[in-house]
């Protein structure tokens, strides 16, 4: 397995390789991710603040390297593909066709608060308003509040977020958040012009950062 | 002239006045046509100086709309101005009207003053750009005379300046013959401040009034001084000693640097003196609450009122006859100006009682009333080239008429501010507002400014309208009100503090101890308790650090000291600390610089004490670091104070072997700007300082008032602009800024280099200490207090200072 890929053993999930803001499941060769924002930029233009729209780009070839990498027969998409109705102009409609057209995998959307907004488009693939169970895992866009029955439940919209902070120094960055006792992992937003929220970790709280082909694992404070 | 003048002095015999000297001055340089700058003691009779000449103009030659317009820095004071302005016009019954406009005044009457100004208008900064975001300003503003910029010396050297110097650049263009003047309290660069607000194409008269005031310092002390001054002891315990000094019949103001400092205070005066009628004024208190406390020290039915900056300007508080500063101002000008609060009579003295909250704050108080007594003051500078503050006047400007680029260039470039602006710079701007920068171009997609007929104007009303909400330049983090269950408001509160409490929590606000019920859309509901708490709100805002003019007279009092020379209550009260510093360590004479180095079980430490300011030492220390770093590679943490800075290193650093070798080096002055880039995480302190530039030019909508949804798809904070802008657009010129803000405005860098040009030519004094010296002891803590949480830092100083003495 290649160097940026790393491997993860959750309490009741599946094996998991993380990615960059992205997670693999071997054994159903799925590929998931969340809250990609696409349009993002376009809303922002709009509205008279110029964000380069790069960003679209970049996320799509950040998308296109871990397909090209992992080579993974279904893609899911944990919502919020697209930001607005607003930022569904052609050049953002055409950019998501054309890698569905690429694309060597089954692509499914679980629709996203976002998406309801924006989607008016069809594109040539699978949508599900509802969670979606893949052998130990559940796959939903908000995090399941109902029981799990054993699952762990794989979810997105939190966008979340640690903080790693000294004395002179501090830096915010998105990670994959798993809450041991509710059987969660929280997978941070794909999307590059995406912000966060942050979150906490500490007893059944474990972030997971993957940078710069490193995994950094954190489950309690910093001791002092 | 006389004759022009007979209304105004009709209305000062019947009031039983004799015109002042420098108010006739002020008439008469007026009616022959100057612009210029008053500059006295407030108190003193400056509106009429200001007002009466413009006013009896308009009398001897009636015009139509609004002639005079008066800019004052904050709302609150409006209403006393249009009272005093109001007075004769009322008495005599001269044919003129006058009103208020600011964010305070209701929307009916806004909307007719839209249609139809008054012919004298008080108005703030903010209103006045909002005036010009409407269309028709040629009409509106055609028949104007006179502006006048009250308390100028606080609004000129922040952004508000600028956009007042910009605001009044679109004025002259539209009205050549504008004559301006501006209200100052003293200053150490008055020329500047004068030619700044009466822009480049005019040269001010400059107006002096003769009355001095005497300012008397007198010093609360502690019996005495523990031989360890750790930051933040003293203060609070010397609260007897407050009381017993003050008198609960007197009207008084307590002055505090920030506002959880004054929460605490009232916390503790409240208890001591539960009878005295006292209050607790400070920025994030409720408006109505605040005038109502206003009203009460005018009317003199409350005594003692704890207070911040926030009580600095302005307003004539007659009845207040006492100040106190509760640790140091850090700078003579912030002192006079609250000495100034009361005596409100011309000629009276101001007496100030300095409360230290660190033992080196004696010092600090010696250095004031050494300063005072050789009349110095420090300077205050218009900013530069403040790119942001262009962006949002331009879109002020394109959202009403429209603005002609060559026209609008010419007219800012008699501003000080940007006076340098370059074309390219110009061109830059103009291609980021109308296509959304170099990154978007031929983009069509993006909306903001389009060219219409040679005059920019504004693509969609939905971006005029958006940024008629946004205009200002005042940033901040986000705000939480704080109300009662019952609705009633109480004031704001960062919203990081609340992130941290939880339901039924109890802490201190607005002089209440408030449970925490419940938070919703960003308001947070408390109700009365009466559980106790020592929490405060902590608000974020900049540190202060002494000014370059305090710092020079810290370091002569410490020479002074040294040689025996002077002597006074404080001094002697300090004497212990400075003689166990002698003892231990060494104090610096003239022309030494002390370095000390200390090992503990964290590693290896060195202190410097070039007694700059905080400021300084911030840059020295990361150049020190960096320096280091280029010799021997570790990994160090730097800590400052206003006296000087520590480098913590990993076990057995050679500090002292590698200064010594590349002594030079330290001192050089030549790659400072590359090496200060290269050695403190700029792009941190960059982003950080991006946050309020973003938020002035509008790339971060703040949202509808009331209302959370409407901005949810524009929700972004000011850290993800950055990052595309720095991906893609290196050289955007808000970028650019926010590196140039950090280097010279948060690390003063021309006031670093000064010092290291004044630091290598002195003995370098190296002491190898067994434990921490006194000066180095707050810097220890200081360096721990940015890694510890406030509530075991308490203990850990406590342990630390234990350990200390049983050695």
């Amino acid at each position: 397995m290649d160097s940026t890929t790393h491997r993860v053993d959750l309490l009741q999930g599946e094996e998991l390789l993380l990615l960059d803001r992205a997670a693999y499941v071997p054994a159903y060769s799925a590929l998931l991710l969340s809250d990609v924002h696409l349009g993002k930029a376009e809303t922002f233009q709009m509205a008279g603040i110029p964000v380069a729209q790069q960003v679209n780009e970049e996320t799509l070839a950040r998308l296109r390297s871990h397909c090209a990498q992992v080579q993974p027969q279904q893609i899911f998409v944990l919502g919020d593909l697209f930001h607005s109705r607003q930022g569904m102009v052609s050049e953002v409609e055409a950019a998501w066709s054309k890698f569905l057209e690429d694309a060597d995998a089954r692509v499914t959307l679980i629709v996203g608060n976002h998406d309801r907004a924006a989607l008016g488009p069809v594109f040539d693939m699978d949508y599900s308003t509802d969670p979606i169970p893949l052998g130990k895992l559940l796959l939903s866009h908000e995090p399941e509040t109902i029981d799990t029955q054993g699952h762990l439940n794989i979810c997105g919209h939190i966008h979340p977020v640690v903080q790693l902070k000294s004395a002179i120094d501090s830096l915010r960055l998105p990670c994959f958040y798993h809450e041991h006792p509710s059987q969660r992992l929280t997978l941070p937003s794909f999307g590059s012009f995406t912000g966060g929220h942050e979150v906490f970790v500490g007893k059944g709280k474990t972030a997971y950062i993957t940078l710069e082909g490193c995994l950094m694992v954190l489950d309690s404070p910093p001791e002092e | 002239m006389a004759h022009t003048l007979s209304p105004v002095l009709t209305w000062f015999k019947h009031q039983k006045w004799q015109p002042l000297p420098f108010q006739k001055q002020t008439w008469d340089a007026y009616l022959t046509g100057n612009s210029g700058l008053i500059q006295v003691p407030t108190g003193s009779g400056k509106t009429y100086a200001a007002t009466m000449g413009p006013i009896a103009d308009m009398l001897a030659n009636p015009g139509k709309g609004l002639q005079l317009l008066y800019i004052t820095p904050l709302r609150a004071l409006s209403r006393d101005i249009e009272k005093s302005v109001q007075k004769p016009i009322v008495e005599m019954d001269w044919p003129l009207q006058v009103e208020s406009r600011t964010g305070d005044t209701k929307a009916s009457q806004k909307a007719r003053q839209k249609k139809k100004l008054p012919e004298i208008l008080i108005t703030t900064p903010e209103s006045l750009s909002v005036l010009l975001s409407y269309k028709g300003a040629h009409q509106r503003f055609g028949n104007l005379r006179t502006v006048i910029l009250d308390e100028w010396h606080e609004l000129m050297s922040s952004k508000r300046g600028t956009q007042t110097e910009l605001c009044l650049a679109q004025l002259r263009l539209i009205q050549p013959n504008l004559k301006t003047w501006a209200i100052s309290a003293t200053l150490g660069n008055l020329e500047e401040a004068a030619q700044t607000a009466v822009g480049l194409g005019a040269r001010p008269v400059i107006i002096q009034s003769d009355i001095k005031r005497d300012t008397h310092i007198q010093s609360i002390l502690p019996e005495s001084v523990d031989s360890f001054p750790w930051a933040g002891h003293l203060g609070l315990h010397l609260f007897q000693e407050l009381v017993d000094s003050l008198d609960a019949k007197k009207s008084t103001l307590i002055f505090t640097n920030t506002r959880s400092q004054a929460e605490r205070w009232f916390q503790a005066l409240s208890f001591a003196e539960p009878d005295c009628p006292m209050a607790l004024h400070h920025g994030s208190i409720n408006l109505t609450e605040r005038q109502a406390i206003e009203t009460g020290i005018k009317s003199g039915a409350l005594k003692w009122v704890i207070c911040t900056s926030s009580l600095d300007l302005g307003v004539d508080f007659h009845p207040v006859e006492r100040i106190v500063q509760i640790g140091s101002a850090k700078n003579l000008a912030r002192l006079l100006q609250r000495a100034g609060r009361s005596a409100h009579q011309p000629g009276g003295t101001s007496e100030v009682f300095f409360l230290p909250t660190n033992a080196l704050e004696l010092l600090e108080i010696a250095a004031f009333r050494q300063g005072l007594a050789q009349g110095d003051i420090e300077s205050r500078h218009p900013l530069r080239l403040p790119y942001d503050v262009l962006t949002q006047h331009l879109v002020t400007l394109a959202c009403g008429d429209g603005f002609a680029p060559e026209a609008t260039l010419a007219s800012i470039r008699q501003t000080v501010a940007f006076q340098d602006i370059s074309d390219a710079a110009f061109e830059w701007m103009l291609e980021f507002l109308e296509k959304g920068g170099r990154c978007l171009k031929a983009y069509p997609r993006y909306q903001k400014l389009v060219l219409d007929d040679g005059y920019y104007k504004v693509s969609t009303a939905q971006i005029s309208r958006m940024h008629r909400l946004s205009i200002g330049t005042i940033t901040g983090n986000q705000q939480v009100r704080v109300v009662y269950t019952n609705r009633r408001k109480l004031g704001t509160v960062d919203e990081g503090f609340v992130s941290r409490l939880k339901k039924g929590d109890v802490f201190f606000f607005a002089g209440r101890q408030l449970e925490f019920f419940q938070m919703k859309d960003m308001v947070l509901y408390v109700k009365n308790t009466r559980k106790k708490s020592t929490t405060v709100p902590v608000w974020t805002g900049g540190n202060l650090g002494i000014s370059d003019c305090l710092s020079h007279h810290l370091r002569e009092q410490i020479t002074q000291i040294k040689s025996g020379e002077t002597s006074s209550l404080e001094i002697e009260c300090i004497m212990p600390i400075l003689a166990a510093q002698d003892r231990i360590s060494h104090l610096p004479e003239q022309q030494e610089l002390l370095i000390e180095t200390w090992k503990s079980r964290e590693g290896q430490h060195l202190y410097v004490f070039p007694f700059e300011g905080r400021f300084v030492h911030e840059g020295l220390g990361f150049l020190w670091t960096y320096r280091f770093a280029q010799y021997k590679k570790a990994t160090f943490t730097v800590s400052v104070n206003d006296y000087g800075f520590e480098i913590l290193a990993p076990k057995d650093y050679p500090f002292e072997t590698v200064f010594q070798t590349h002594r030079p080096h330290f001192f050089e002055r030549e790659n400072i700007t590359d090496d200060i880039r290269a050695s403190l995480n700029i792009s941190e302190l960059t982003q950080r300082r991006f946050r309020s530039i973003a938020q002035v030019s509008n790339l971060v909508f703040q949202g509808y008032p009331s209302s959370r949804k409407t901005g949810s798809q524009l929700q972004v904070s000011a850290s993800l602009i950055y990052e595309v802008f720095s991906k893609y657009e290196t050289d955007n010129l808000l970028l650019l800024q926010a590196e140039r803000e950090v280097l010279e405005q948060q690390l003063e860098l021309d006031r670093l280099k000064t010092a290291l040009e004044r630091l290598q030519t002195f003995n370098v004094v190296w002491q190898t200490t067994k434990r921490p010296s006194p000066l180095a002891f707050p810097l220890l803590v200081e360096r721990l207090s940015g890694r510890l949480s406030n509530e075991s830092l308490l203990e850990r100083v406590k342990r630390l200072k234990q350990q200390l003495h049983n050695k």
